[in-house]
């Protein structure tokens, strides 16, 4: 039988962590300093170039939607089997009023399922932010196809 | 493995006063503090391998300075197209500054250098502006990008949560 007990204290090795533990020190400071904290993403919209859309013929449904300068939308459906073709979400203390958009292009939406396509015009006083957002409700609302028509 | 850091002898003044240890200044109690370096080392490189694999490399796009982007929660990831920079009132093409006058030209050669790029041969340019500015302001890339054949204008955004 073998004796584990005794001379075998002498194989043992002793790791040294410390050098270890400073390599990994740097390398977490160097990730944490290189790590990328804001994420960049596009808002992609489409628009029409010459003659393009005369030239497929029947339009397809959409909804045409204006930002205002009092910050305030007006929404027109077309090409839309429908009574109410248009609707107005006034602005709220003098600013967008997006809840009242974003659930006005839901309702919409679940009227009119096909509806894919949408315009955005916008006055030259809104702002930039403004118009974004405004696409962006409408890419919420599942209408993918948006563009935004020049001033 | 345990290593140790600190080993000290420490004497109690208690035990050296109390009557059930009569033994008093004889009994030498050894306080030996010692800290689990490995559990360390794991965690550390727990954390180390997280961040590698969380560090999806570089962005395709750098973010200019001084330019606060809008907010978007729908936004599609972003790809190689070419950047177009309104700031300070005018737009930027690879840190040229491009007249108003000359932006349908920049972009065609822009859409010729780049559209082998795409699919279907579709060109597209990424314009990044401030949040504040009026839409008015980038009216002139909307046009020159439609009259230059750029199919796809995209805005870029920070992604919302």
């Amino acid at each position: 039988m073998m004796n584990f007990d005794s001379n075998n204290k002498g194989l043992d090795f002793e790791l040294n962590l410390i050098p270890f533990i400073d390599m990994l020190s740097s390398c977490i400071s160097f990730l944490l300093l290189t790590a990328v904290w804001t994420y960049l993403g596009s808002i992609d919209t489409t628009q029409a170039i010459g003659a393009e859309t005369a030239a497929k013929g029947q339009n397809p449904p959409s909804v045409v939607v204006q930002l205002d300068k009092d910050n305030s939308f007006e929404f027109q459906l077309k090409d839309v089997d429908t009574r109410q073709r248009e609707f107005k979400v006034s602005a709220n203390r003098g600013r967008p009023n997006w809840e009242k958009v974003e659930s006005l292009l839901q309702n919409i939406k679940r009227a009119h399922p096909d509806l894919k396509t949408s315009v955005v015009l916008t006055r030259p006083e809104v702002t930039y932010g403004h118009t974004i957002k405004l696409v962006d409700s409408l890419k919420k609302a599942d209408i993918k196809d948006v563009g935004i028509s020049p001033i | 493995m345990k290593t140790n850091f600190a080993a000290s002898t420490l004497r109690s003044p208690l035990l050296q006063g109390s009557r059930l240890k009569p033994f008093g200044n004889h009994i030498r109690k050894t306080v030996v503090a010692t800290l689990a370096l490995t559990s360390l080392v794991d965690a550390f490189t727990i954390l180390v391998i997280y961040l590698i694999v969380n560090s999806s490399g570089a962005e395709p796009m750098d973010l200019e300075k001084g330019i606060q982007l809008p907010e978007a929660s729908m936004s599609s990831e972003l790809d190689r197209s070419p950047v177009v920079i309104f700031k300070d009132g005018s737009f930027r093409i690879d840190n040229q500054i491009i007249a108003n006058e000359n932006l349908k030209a920049s972009l065609e050669q822009l859409r010729l250098k780049t559209q082998k790029y795409f699919k279907d041969g579709e060109s597209s340019i990424m314009v990044q502006a401030d949040e504040n500015v009026g839409f008015e302001k980038l009216h002139p890339i909307m046009v020159a990008a439609a009259y230059a054949g750029v199919k796809h204008v995209k805005f870029a955004v920070l992604q919302k949560d």
